[in-house]
C-alpha cells in the first residue's frame, strides 16, 4: 500500500468532525491518565527542587573540645573546605547570638559564662546538595579538637527521607496509574473502534488491506492522545498558576518554587506526547484485535 | 475466470449449504445464479468473493486455487472483483459519494480521477443529486443503486451482484440490469445471483439453477424456460 499521509490525515479528520463525541472521549480518557501522571510528577519535581533549595542554605557548625585552639581549627576547616567561607566563632559570640536570637527571653542567659557554650567554626555551604554537605560535615568531624558537627538538618533529613517515600510511592502509584489508564484508554478507544467494526469489514470487503484500514484509526488515536495530552499540560500549567502562588504565601520557604521546577517544559512536552503515544497504542492495539476478527 | 470442482461448505450445526457443486465461469460471461431461499446463491457468492472456505472441493479464481491464496493477498484478489451485496454493506458515516468512491480510494487513484468516475457513476444511477447525502436517509432502492455503484467503480474483472434488483421498482430494475449489461459489454465477466423469474425470462443469458445446495440445472434461459 502506498503511504498516504496526506489522505489518511484527511480521512481520520473527517470521522473526527463528525462524530465529534466519541472523538472527546477518547480524547478526555488521555486527558484523565496524563493529568494524575503529569500531577504526580509535578508534585515530586516541586518537592526535589525545595529540597535542594533548603539544603542549600545549611550551615556546618564545628563544636571544639575545651582547650582546643579556635584559629587552627578555623584553618584546618577551611583547608578542608575550601573556597567556602569559614569563620571562627568564640563562645563570648556564641553566647551574644544566642541572647540575640531567644529576643526577649534572652534575659535568661543573665549570669550565663561563656565557658558554657564552646568555642566554634562555622562553614557556610550555600548551593551545596544535602548529600555533599553530609560529606563535608563527615570530613569536617576529623579535624583534631572537633568535638562535634552540628549542620541543623534533621528536619530537612526528615524531608529527605519522606521525599525518598514519596519517589517509591510514586513509582509505584505511577505504575498502578499507568496500568489502569492503559485499561481505561484501551476499553475506550476499543469500545469506539468496535462501534465501527462494520466500516472495518466493509472496507476489506473492498479490497482494502489491513495498513489501509488501520492507518486512519492510528491518526484519530494519536490525534486523540494528543488532543487530551496537550490539555492535561495546559491544566496542569494553570493548576500551578493557582496554587503555587497561595502557597508561597503560606509558606514563605516556599518561594523559590517556579514552574521550571514542578513542570519545566521538557516534562509537559512529554506528557503532550505520552498522551499521543498512549493514543496511538491502544488504537492500534484495538484495531489490530477488530482486524483479527474481521479476517 | 471461476471454476468449481466438486465444491461443498458446510456450516457447524447446519446441513451443507453447497454439495459437490462443480462449475465453470469463463471470462466475459454473463450468468444468472437462481433458486429459492437457502438454495446456496449467496454461499457460492462468498466461496467465489475469498469471504469464506469451501469445506471440500477446489475452487479457482483466475486460474488460482483459492484455499492457496495468502490472507494478506485476499484485498488483491478483491480487488479485481465488484460485490453488490444483498444488504448493501454502505458505510453509514459517509456519504453517498464517498462510499461509491471507496474501492478508488484503496486502490490509490489520484483524488481528481476519483471525482470525476464518482460522478459519472452516480449519474448512471440516477444519483447524482444524492451524493452529499448519508445512506441512512436513503430509500432502500437508492441504497442499492449506491450498492450497484460502488461496485462497478472500479471496473472489476469479475462482478458479483446478490439480489441486486430485490428493493427495485421495475423500471429502476431494468436501469440496474442495464448498468450490469453495460459492465459485462466492457469485458467485465458478471455473475447475478436472484430468485427474480421475470429478470431470467427477460434477459437470454446462462442460467444456474442450485437447489438445497445443489447444482441441478446450467444452461441458457430458453432451456431454463422449458425445465418444469
Amino acid at each position: 500500500m502506498p503511504f498516504r499521509p496526506v489522505y489518511f490525515t484527511r480521512r481520520a479528520l473527517a470521522t473526527m468532525s463528525r462524530g465529534p463525541y466519541v472523538a472527546l472521549v477518547g480524547a478526555a480518557t488521555v486527558f484523565v491518565a496524563v493529568f494524575a501522571t503529569g500531577l504526580l510528577a509535578g508534585a515530586l519535581g516541586g518537592a526535589e527542587r525545595l529540597l535542594a533549595v533548603w539544603a542549600g542554605e545549611v550551615r556546618i557548625s564545628l563544636y571544639l573540645a575545651p582547650g582546643t585552639d579556635l584559629a587552627a581549627a578555623r584553618d584546618a576547616a577551611a583547608r578542608v573546605a575550601e573556597g567556602r567561607v569559614v569563620e571562627a566563632v568564640p563562645s563570648a559570640v556564641a553566647l551574644a547570638r544566642l541572647a540575640e536570637a531567644l529576643g526577649d527571653k534572652g534575659r535568661v542567659l543573665d549570669g550565663v559564662g561563656p565557658g558554657v557554650v564552646p568555642d566554634a567554626v562555622e562553614v557556610a555551604t550555600p548551593g551545596l546538595s544535602l548529600e555533599a554537605a553530609r560529606a563535608l560535615a563527615a570530613r569536617l568531624r576529623r579535624i583534631p579538637g572537633v568535638a562535634d558537627v552540628d549542620y541543623g538538618t534533621a528536619w530537612l533529613e526528615a524531608l529527605e527521607r519522606l521525599v525518598a517515600g514519596a519517589r517509591l510511592a510514586a513509582v509505584a502509584l505511577f505504575a498502578a496509574l499507568a496500568l489502569a489508564t492503559s485499561v481505561l484508554v484501551s476499553n475506550t478507544l476499543r469500545l469506539a473502534v468496535f462501534a465501527r467494526r462494520d466500516e472495518i469489514e466493509i472496507m476489506k470487503l473492498v479490497g482494502a488491506t489491513d495498513a489501509f484500514v488501520a492507518a486512519p484509526f492510528l491518526i484519530e488515536g494519536t490525534l486523540q492522545g494528543l488532543l487530551g495530552g496537550t490539555l492535561a499540560a495546559l491544566a496542569l500549567v494553570a493548576l500551578h498558576g493557582a496554587l503555587v502562588p497561595r502557597l508561597q504565601a503560606a509558606v514563605p520557604l516556599t518561594a523559590a518554587l517556579s514552574l521550571s521546577d514542578t513542570l519545566p517544559p521538557v516534562l509537559l512536552a512529554a506528557l503532550a506526547l505520552g498522551g499521543a503515544a498512549v493514543g496511538l497504542l491502544g488504537s492500534a492495539l484495538s484495531v489490530a484485535r477488530t482486524l483479527r476478527r474481521a479476517s | 475466470m471461476i471454476q468449481l470442482f466438486h465444491v461443498t461448505k458446510e456450516y457447524p450445526g447446519d446441513g451443507p449449504a453447497l454439495q459437490d457443486v462443480s462449475l465453470a465461469v469463463e471470462r466475459g460471461e454473463f450468468v444468472f445464479l437462481t433458486g429459492a431461499s437457502g438454495a446456496g446463491k449467496s454461499t457460492l457468492l462468498k466461496l467465489v468473493f475469498c469471504d469464506e472456505p469451501a469445506t471440500s472441493g477446489q475452487l479457482l479464481l483466475f486460474g488460482k486455487n483459492v484455499a492457496k491464496i495468502k490472507p494478506s493477498a485476499v484485498p488483491y484478489v478483491r480487488r479485481n472483483i465488484g460485490v453488490v451485496f444483498q444488504d448493501f454493506k454502505l458505510l453509514a458515516g459517509r456519504t453517498v459519494a464517498e462510499n461509491v468512491a471507496l474501492p478508488l480510494e484503496v486502490r490509490g487513484l489520484a483524488q481528481r480521477e476519483i471525482a470525476r468516475k464518482v460522478k459519472t457513476l452516480l449519474r448512471s444511477v440516477g444519483l447524482e443529486h444524492r451524493g452529499d447525502k448519508f445512506p441512512p436517509s436513503l430509500s432502500g432502492g437508492e441504497q442499492q443503486r449506491v450498492a450497484v455503484a460502488r461496485a462497478l467503480a472500479p471496473d472489476p474483472a469479475l462482478l458479483l451482484a446478490d439480489e441486486p434488483t430485490g428493493n427495485l421498482d421495475p423500471e429502476r430494475t431494468l436501469e440496474v440490469m442495464e448498468l450490469l449489461h453495460g459492465a459485462n459489454a466492457r469485458g467485465t465477466t458478471v455473475v447475478v445471483a436472484t430468485h427474480d423469474r421475470s429478470l431470467l425470462e427477460r434477459y437470454k443469458r446462462r442460467v444456474v439453477v442450485l437447489d438445497r445446495g445443489r447444482l441441478v440445472s446450467d444452461g441458457d434461459s430458453v432451456r431454463r424456460a422449458a425445465l418444469p
